[in-house]
């Protein structure tokens, strides 16, 4: 068991590293599922790999073993209502959302900054969480600003100023 | 009676296909162990691992392909073809088939499984399933 106090430093620590907002779909009987995800990131491109990692309590998370094609989108900065969406449970997140299908029939988010679908390659079960790595069948982006999650907020991409 | 000792390692895997889970003891002598990649485990132990297993993968068959007896002792080949229904080893339902084969060698006493070593990994599967554990 882990010390409670490294923890909560480590807790700590990821506040500091801010993040975009996916989320991350599938779809299980025709029926859409998601949930909000800043545990995405880059792998590899050649081939083409990405990550998401999902949190093993996640009402969605059950689903994610039994497909293999998932979507990601990245929020824009006129989308903090889809996150807060998102981030519930036991609600029907779908119905309250602009959204359409991907190419692998999973759903992305409307006028979201970017979208993408994968294929599952391999699941990692990590702890409290499980790693999903997958090949990239389809990314676009659209130039809207992203939004941006740092310390438990949300904050308006648009509005970064650069650093010279 | 050339192929007794084998005979009651089929017999053995019938029963585990028809999941008669309760019976299995009577398979067993009673300082029965069974060596694993991860250590020595009892029949109790064993007859759980079958029963998870049975549960998870509610179709599972396993066949006895080879059998080879030298004295008390038979190895045999064995594979196993199942669909995962239910979580396994903590691992969701993916409801994907899978195939897992390996050999064991049992050294039989008086008619009962007195010992195993099976080259079974039960990371095989979970890897099969393209899981893989950190």
């Amino acid at each position: 068991m882990t010390d409670a106090a490294l923890i909560d430093s480590i807790k700590y620590f990821h506040r500091a590293f801010p993040t975009g907002v996916t989320i991350v779909t599938t779809t299980v009987d025709s029926q859409p599922y998601g949930l909000a995800v800043n545990a995405f990131a880059s792998v590899s491109l050649d081939p083409p790999l990405v990550m998401v990692c999902v949190k093993s309590t996640s009402s969605t998370y059950q689903r994610l073993f039994a497909e293999d094609h998932f979507g990601v989108s990245i929020l824009s900065n006129e989308q903090a209502r889809v996150a807060q969406v998102f981030a519930q449970s036991g609600v029907d997140k779908f119905s309250q959302i602009a959204w359409s299908c991907g190419n692998s029939g999973v759903p992305l988010i409307d006028d979201a900054s970017a979208q993408m679908e994968f294929t599952v390659r391999s699941r990692m079960p990590a702890g409290t969480h499980t790693i999903f790595v997958g090949d990239v069948t389809r990314a676009c982006a659209f130039g809207r600003p992203p939004l941006v999650y740092a310390a438990g907020k949300f904050y308006d991409g648009g509005k970064l100023v650069p650093l010279d | 009676m050339n192929n007794a000792n084998a005979n009651i390692v089929l017999a053995f895997w019938e029963a585990v296909n028809a999941k008669q889970y309760d019976g299995l003891d009577g398979f067993f002598t009673k300082d029965y162990v069974r060596h694993t990649l991860h250590g020595v485990i009892s029949a109790a132990d064993f007859v759980k691992i079958l029963r998870d297993r049975g549960d998870a993968f509610p179709d599972l068959v396993s066949t006895i392909l080879d059998t080879i007896e030298n004295g008390e002792k038979v190895a045999y080949r064995w594979g196993s073809v199942g669909t995962h229904r239910a979580a396994y080893l903590g691992i969701p339902a993916t409801n994907r088939n899978v195939r897992a084969q390996g050999i064991t060698i049992s050294r039989i006493k008086e008619g009962r499984i007195a010992e195993d070593w099976s080259s079974w990994e039960t990371l095989n599967v979970l890897h099969s399933l393209n899981v893989f554990p950190l």
